[in-house]
């Protein structure tokens, strides 16, 4: 944020980087969406801001680079390319990404660069669509719900009646929200074995960070096991938790009569807490506009808020702030939001949840992780890092105004296919910054896992190497640009990049006509010759995209 | 951006047959006790200390190391110790492959899992856990008995969940420590 409004010059000197540019970025998505999925599509953005707000596991946002920067992509540039209807797979393909009608796309790439593209680690590349897709064109969907702090996996089922908490001996401190352990009195005593006797109010929780000690409030266990029950029942029995039950029954009635299809899905329904009026306030608001119907009876509170004079006085005798929670530790406990330090409790701690994306246009599975909580492998994980050629900048001359400048890009090839890449440098830049690519066109060697144990001896085989390519080793190949910048400030280009490889077809791909393929197939080879039992067939593929990369900041000559 | 070639003095790190690579100028107490898995690199002034073991047993493996780590100039690693039953002691400690932790940091954890980053003058408390695929920012406090589950970035002081790390971080990390090894080469003099 600082970076953006800062002006150039001052203050944060921009690093290098390379940026890959997702088509709902680019002003041509926004036609793009549209045709293709109508308006489901909106609605789905809609749907997932809310889980996002509202969820127990808030604190999933994994683009919030990309979303914390500031300004909108210029929206009004979307109207501006004309869309003729698709007639052939070609003809649509080239629409995404036209690379001389494009002002706008650079428009949008240069000024505002972290809102459109981001590092190829943070995209997906949709095998169907043949489209890189950012997290923002990707739709989560919950897999599993676990608890951060002891990793077990919860059972969708419980998940709504434990409220989003874990039910096991894991509790966060209400002063530092960190993890609150079970102690005993008695030193010698760590081991809890059932039978045991103990002397009552024994245990208790303590904090490893602030030390904060449940004695303090005069909380104590009789035995170390099974708190969370306990504190759920003493949650339970709170006014507001009671009220907030009454009326999510009250309005539940109205929902199963008339179906929340198009506002909430009702799995979002059980991620509003307790006691969160503003949610609630949000549900009805949002049945209300969909049904345009008021039907709903009038509903009698069975708490009567008094107007509280005593905590009034409280709060006006204190002298410090200590003596009173923070805005923070208050909505930690929306159930009870006390005022006085001694009233805080220990919470249980939220769950989180592992999730699987789906592209947004053709609802193919993107990523699709492990069940189990603990496990970091994915089944389905097509990101696309493992699908595109990872440009990086291997070597870079400091930039002077109306000075050339040489770099180098190394663009290295993750499949096991050779690739071809052919580039060409956009010209709507601005400032246009002089960019001359010395070789257009070549060619990737594929990966191959053996190279990973014989870094650097490789070099290409002979007779292939082509003279104006830079270097070429194992699976990369590198070239060189040279870049004039033509006034002083971050030197970023746009260029645009055409990879062509033959991929791998699946049967099952073929079978299935309906699938909205946008690829270029242009001649399956060896459609003919092949048997049907081995599903290798191969096809060409032509995927096509927008990139930026920045060089870093100009510094004006000392002539001018 | 490419990594820069680290060029150190062959008469200041020896390398072990499976190619680890060990500072003469690191602390290195109780080495009977610690191992390397391999490819892992101990800069200037790291310190592990593999001497603090478990009271009353004999040899034990007190520390270990995966494979192409990577412990920046002064770190300190030490196994994390407690009073169980009356009885201080020492606990063993487990780091899996592919984790570089940075400049400054201490760390006391039960288990730092595979593909973990630590940054610079981070604490990691005792008995703390840090799962696969993890990232500890620059200057962080991880306090004591700390679950670190997988994909998160921890920062701050105590450390609070803040992001997420994308499902390729697996491959990202591991192609850095390959890469970082591979730039770690002798000066040719």
């Amino acid at each position: 944020m600082l970076a953006i409004d800062a002006p150039p010059g001052q203050g944060k000197t921009h690093q290098p980087f390379v940026h890959y540019r997702c088509l709902c970025s680019s002003p041509g998505s926004s036609a793009t969406a549209s045709t293709k999925s109508s308006s489901s599509s909106i609605h789905d953005h809609e749907a997932d801001s809310t889980a996002a707000g509202t969820s127990s596991a808030a604190d999933m946002n994994i683009d919030n680079t990309a979303a914390s920067s500031s300004s909108p992509a210029p929206s009004s540039a979307g109207a501006l390319i004309v869309r003729a209807s698709p007639t052939s797979h070609e003809s649509l393909f080239s629409e995404h990404h036209n690379p001389r009608s494009t002002e706008e796309i650079f428009a949008s790439g240069n000024s505002s660069d972290e809102h459109g593209s981001m590092s190829l680690s943070r995209l997906y590349f949709c095998d169907s669509c043949g489209e890189i897709r950012c997290p923002k064109c990707t739709q989560d969907e919950i897999v599993c719900y676990y608890c951060p702090n002891c990793l077990f996996d919860v059972p969708t089922a419980s998940v709504k009646s434990e409220k989003h908490k874990c039910s096991r001996n894991c509790f966060e401190c209400p002063i530092c929200q960190n993890t609150l352990s079970v102690v005993s009195d008695d030193p010698d005593v760590s081991l809890y074995t059932p039978g045991m006797t103990t002397a009552a109010g024994q245990y208790h929780l303590s904090c490893n960070m602030c030390q904060w000690n449940s004695n303090e409030i005069g909380m104590t266990f009789d035995k170390p096991t099974g708190l969370a029950v306990q504190l759920q029942k003493a949650e339970d029995g709170l006014p507001d938790v009671k009220e907030f039950g009454r009326l999510k029954d009250h309005l539940e009635k109205y929902f199963r009569v008339h179906g929340l299809k198009q506002g909430l899905p009702s799995s979002l329904l059980s991620s509003i807490q307790s006691g969160t009026l503003q949610s609630l306030r949000y549900v009805s608001s949002t049945n209300h506009k969909a049904q345009q119907s008021d039907d709903i009876a009038h509903y009698t509170p069975a708490v009567q808020v008094v107007e509280d004079t005593e905590n009034l006085e409280k709060l006006m005798s204190i002298t410090s702030l200590d003596e009173t929670t923070s805005m923070k530790q208050r909505l930690l406990q929306l159930q009870n939001q006390t005022y006085s330090t001694q009233r805080l409790q220990p919470q249980r701690i939220h769950l989180r949840i592992k999730k699987s994306r789906r592209c947004r246009s053709c609802r193919h599975i993107l990523v699709n992780p492990e069940q189990k909580a603990q496990a970091t492998r994915f089944k389905i994980n097509l990101v696309a890092l493992n699908q595109l050629p990872n440009i990086t900048i291997a070597h870079i001359q400091p930039m002077i105004v109306q000075t050339v400048s040489t770099v180098i890009l190394r663009f290295t090839n993750p499949r096991q296919e050779e690739a071809h890449v052919s580039l060409e440098a956009g010209d709507g830049a601005n400032p246009n910054h002089g960019v001359r690519i010395l070789s257009e066109n070549f060619t990737i060697a594929p990966f191959n896992e053996v190279w990973e144990y014989e870094v650097g001896t490789l070099t290409a085989p002979p007779g292939q190497a082509q003279e104006d390519v830079y270097d070429k080793t194992a699976n990369s190949t590198s070239i060189m640009l040279y870049i004039t910048p033509v006034a002083p400030g971050e030197v970023k280009i746009p260029l645009f990049v055409t990879f062509s490889f033959k991929a791998r077809k699946l049967q099952t791909e073929t079978g299935s006509p309906k699938l909205p393929s946008q690829l270029v197939l242009s001649g399956a080879a060896g459609r003919d010759s092949m048997p049907p039992a081995p599903e290798v067939e191969y096809v060409d593929k032509k995927v096509s995209f927008w990139t930026v990369i920045g060089f870093g900041d100009a510094v004006p000559t000392l002539s001018s | 951006m490419d990594l820069p070639i680290i060029h150190y003095s062959k008469s200041e790190y020896i390398e072990t047959d499976t190619g680890n690579k060990v500072s003469r100028k690191s602390v290195i107490c109780g080495s009977q006790n610690i191992v390397l898995g391999g490819k892992t690199i101990l800069q200037t002034g790291s310190v592990i200390r593999g001497d603090l073991k478990r009271t009353g047993t004999g040899h034990a493996v007190v520390v270990s190391v995966g494979r192409y780590c990577f412990l920046s100039q002064g770190c300190v690693i030490r196994p994390p110790c407690k009073t169980y039953k009356g009885v201080f002691s020492y606990y063993p400690m487990k780091i899996g492959d592919h984790v570089i932790i940075g400049e400054g940091t201490i760390v006391q954890a039960a288990t730092i899992g595979s593909f973990v980053t630590i940054g610079k003058n981070c604490v990691i408390g005792r008995f703390a856990i840090i799962k696969d695929c993890c990232k500890i920012e620059d200057n962080t406090v991880i306090p004591p008995n700390t679950v670190v589950p997988s994909f998160s970035i921890y920062k701050g002081s105590p450390g609070k969940l803040v992001d997420e790390l994308p499902e390729s971080i697996q491959e990202i990390y591991e192609a850095r420590t390959k890469d970082r090894y591979a730039k770690f080469i002798p000066r040719a003099d």
